[in-house]
């Protein structure tokens, strides 16, 4: 298994200094196992496991200055590993690479893929966090009652992470990022904003009129996307950004 | 910017029937909320990846497989290396 192409990107514009963004509205963990939940992966066996809480991904990128919103997590300082840290995880590491020379390749790949996560993560630690005011992120809260778990929220998720992605390529927290909505089944994604209750799945084996109503709905939410990044406005901006 | 749909899509509904350019030509009812954007997008139909050769969960569990140059499904790859599929 090859590194998903949003890796190969990241790694070619980022290294290991700045992690890509994986998010996620409504995967779910039914049929198909692993291979069927994750869309994005570093390698053979190292899924990428993507944030579906847009508030604790916003405090994630912007360290903790998110005090509200219905699934906020408590606002704490991030930890910051010290130069302790550091040298504990390089002595560990070591020996992790002295002992993977033992095993043969397909093992060898599978360590040298936690090598490099720990390694990310240590940067992404070490790091100073976007300063908020650059980023110009302002969540829009939903109520408690209406969680991630409810269908009729989808499109209120869809539209928090959107600005979450844009706000952290706006400000090079990032320069790639993902969203799966749903997963490789749909089996967890229905559409009552569309009053078609059958979920995703249903729909690809018995379209019926519904499957287009939906996919326009998938659609206007994309046009959506499109129209929050054309708002953006140009100037000093990362390469990506502009390209 | 990539946006896949992986439960499929009726088609006439979301690609013009004739390939090209875009233009002036209006797009169907499924892709008709990007008629603003289209001038930006490429749309694609009809793709496969013939790299994939097996049905183990029936397609779904090629889902991390579309973004990568590969032809497992990753809940098989092992099965598959050592034969015991």
């Amino acid at each position: 298994m090859n590194p998903t192409m949003d890796q190969v990107i990241a790694k070619a514009n980022m290294g290991a200094a700045v992690p890509s963004i994986a998010t996620s509205v409504r995967v779910g963990t039914n049929s198909g196992g692993t291979g069927s939940n994750r869309c994005f992966w570093t390698g053979a066996k190292q899924p990428i496991t993507p944030e579906a809480d847009p508030y604790k991904l916003y405090n994630m990128l912007f360290a903790g200055k998110m005090t509200g919103g219905a699934w906020a997590w408590p606002t704490r300082t991030p930890t910051r590993s010290g130069p302790s840290a550091r040298a504990c995880s390089t002595t560990w590491a070591g020996s992790l690479e002295k002992f993977s020379r033992q095993l043969g390749l397909e093992d060898r790949q599978i360590v040298r893929g936690h090598l490099d996560s720990i390694r990310t993560l240590e940067n992404q630690l070490t790091v100073s966090p976007p300063q908020l005011g650059s980023c110009g992120v302002m969540l829009t809260a939903i109520p408690r009652s209406r969680g991630r778990r409810n269908n009729a929220n989808n499109g209120t998720l869809l539209d928090l992470h959107f600005q979450l992605m844009i706000a952290a390529l706006k400000c090079d927290a990032t320069r790639v990022t993902t969203l799966q909505f749903g997963d490789a089944t749909g089996g967890s994604v229905s559409f009552p904003q569309v009053n078609v209750n059958r979920n995703w799945h249903s729909l690809g084996h018995n379209p019926g009129a519904d499957k287009i109503v939906v996919d326009k709905w998938v659609m206007t939410q994309f046009a959506g996307l499109l129209d929050k990044i054309k708002a953006v406005p140009e100037g000093p901006a990362p390469p990506c950004w502009t390209t | 910017m990539i946006i896949l749909l992986t439960e499929g899509y009726r088609p006439g509904q979301v690609a013009l029937p004739t390939s090209g350019p875009i233009g002036t030509q209006m797009l169907p009812p499924v892709t008709a909320p990007l008629e603003k954007h289209k001038q930006d997008l490429i749309i694609l139909t009809n793709l496969g990846n013939p790299q994939f050769r097996g049905c183990a969960r029936w397609g779904h569990g090629t889902y991390g497989t579309i973004f990568a140059q590969d032809r497992g499904d990753p809940n098989t790859a092992t099965a598959r290396s050592t034969g015991s599929r």
